[in-house]
C-alpha cells in the first residue's frame, strides 16, 4: 500500500516534469541553454523511472554493476564526441 | 522456475533478472549510439541546428500535441505497469492482471497515435526525397533520423505489447512465477519509456 502511494507521487512528478519541459521550450533561451535544460529535465525523469518504477533502489550490487556499465559506456561515447561538438558550435 | 546463483559478495541474484538487465545494457548502447549520431548530425547543421524545433511551421504544433499526448500515455503505462508488479507481489492477481491490461491498452494507444502522427507528417510532405523536402536542403537528415529513431522505438513498443499479451493469462492465474515474469516484462517496458523520455525533447522541443 505504501509502495503504491509512492508510485502515485512519482507518476504525478513525472507529469509535472513533462509540463516543465514543454514550458521551457517556449522560453526564449539560447540554443545551448535550451539543449541543457531539455536534457536535464529528461535525465531527472529517466532517473525517477529507473529508481522507482524499475526499483533499482532495491536491487543487488550485480544489477547496479550492469546498469553502471551501460551508463558508463554511453558517457564514454558522449565524452568522445565532445571535442567535435565544441569545435562546431 | 526461479534460478538463483551465489555471487559471493552481493548475496543472491536472480539469473533471469540479471539476464534482462544485461539485455537492457545492450539496448542502452544501441539507442545511445543512434541518439549520439543524431545529436552530432544536428549539432553542426546549418538547417536544423539543435536548440530549437527543427520542424518547419507546417504541422509543427499538431505534431508536438500528438507527441506530448503520447508522452503522457507512455508515462501512464509505466505507472500502471509498476502498480501491476506491486499487486502481483502482494498476491492480488486480479488487480495485477487488470493493471497489466491497462498497460497493454495504453501501449496499443501509443502506437495508434504514432501511426496518426506519421500519416499527418507524410501528408505534409515530411518524408525523405519528397518535393517539399527538396525545397529545404539539409532537412532530409533530420526527417530520416526522426523516422528511424521513432520507428525503431515503436518496434520496441510493439515487442513490449506482445510480451505483455503473452504473460497476461499467467499473471491472472497468480503465483510467484507470475510475479517474476511480470517484473521482467515491466523492466523492459520502463526502459522503453526511458528511451521515449529522451526522444521526446530531442525531436519535438529542441
Amino acid at each position: 500500500m505504501k509502495d503504491r502511494s509512492r508510485l502515485t507521487k512519482v507518476f504525478v512528478g513525472l507529469l509535472m516534469l513533462t509540463v516543465v519541459t514543454v514550458g521551457l521550450s517556449t522560453l526564449a533561451l539560447s540554443r545551448k541553454a535550451a539543449v541543457a535544460a531539455a536534457l536535464a529535465v529528461a535525465s531527472i525523469k529517466a532517473g525517477l523511472i529507473i529508481w522507482h518504477f524499475m526499483e533499482v533502489r532495491r536491487e543487488t550490487a550485480w544489477v547496479h554493476a550492469a546498469m553502471i556499465t551501460g551508463l558508463a559506456a554511453v558517457l564514454i561515447l558522449a565524452a568522445g564526441l565532445l571535442p567535435d561538438v565544441g569545435g562546431r558550435w | 522456475m526461479r534460478t538463483e546463483v551465489q555471487t559471493g559478495y552481493a548475496g543472491e541474484v536472480e539469473t533471469g533478472k540479471l539476464g534482462i538487465w544485461l539485455f537492457l545494457v545492450s539496448e542502452v548502447m544501441l539507442f545511445g549510439g543512434l541518439i549520439s549520431s543524431y545529436f552530432m548530425a544536428r549539432w553542426g547543421s546549418t538547417v536544423c541546428a539543435l536548440g530549437a524545433p527543427a520542424w518547419p511551421k507546417a504541422g509543427q504544433t499538431g505534431g508536438l500535441a500528438l507527441a506530448t499526448f503520447n508522452t503522457v500515455i507512455l508515462l501512464t503505462s509505466s505507472f500502471t505497469m509498476a502498480r501491476a508488479v506491486a499487486f502481483a507481489r502482494e498476491g492480488e492477481s486480479r488487480q495485477a492482471a487488470a493493471h497489466l491490461g491497462w498497460t497493454l491498452g495504453l501501449g496499443v494507444l501509443f502506437l495508434l497515435v504514432k501511426a496518426l502522427e506519421y500519416s499527418v507528417k507524410i501528408g505534409h510532405g515530411y518524408y525523405p526525397q519528397s518535393r517539399f523536402m527538396a525545397d529545404v536542403p539539409g532537412l532530409n537528415v533530420f526527417v530520416s533520423y526522426y523516422f528511424a529513431l521513432t520507428g525503431f522505438h515503436a518496434l520496441h513498443v510493439m515487442a513490449g505489447v506482445a510480451w505483455q499479451g503473452v504473460i497476461w493469462r499467467r499473471v491472472r492465474g497468480g503465483g510467484e512465477d507470475a510475479a517474476i515474469k511480470l517484473e521482467y516484462a515491466g523492466l523492459y517496458w520502463h526502459f522503453v519509456d526511458v528511451v521515449w523520455v529522451f526522444l521526446f525533447p530531442l525531436f519535438y522541443l529542441i
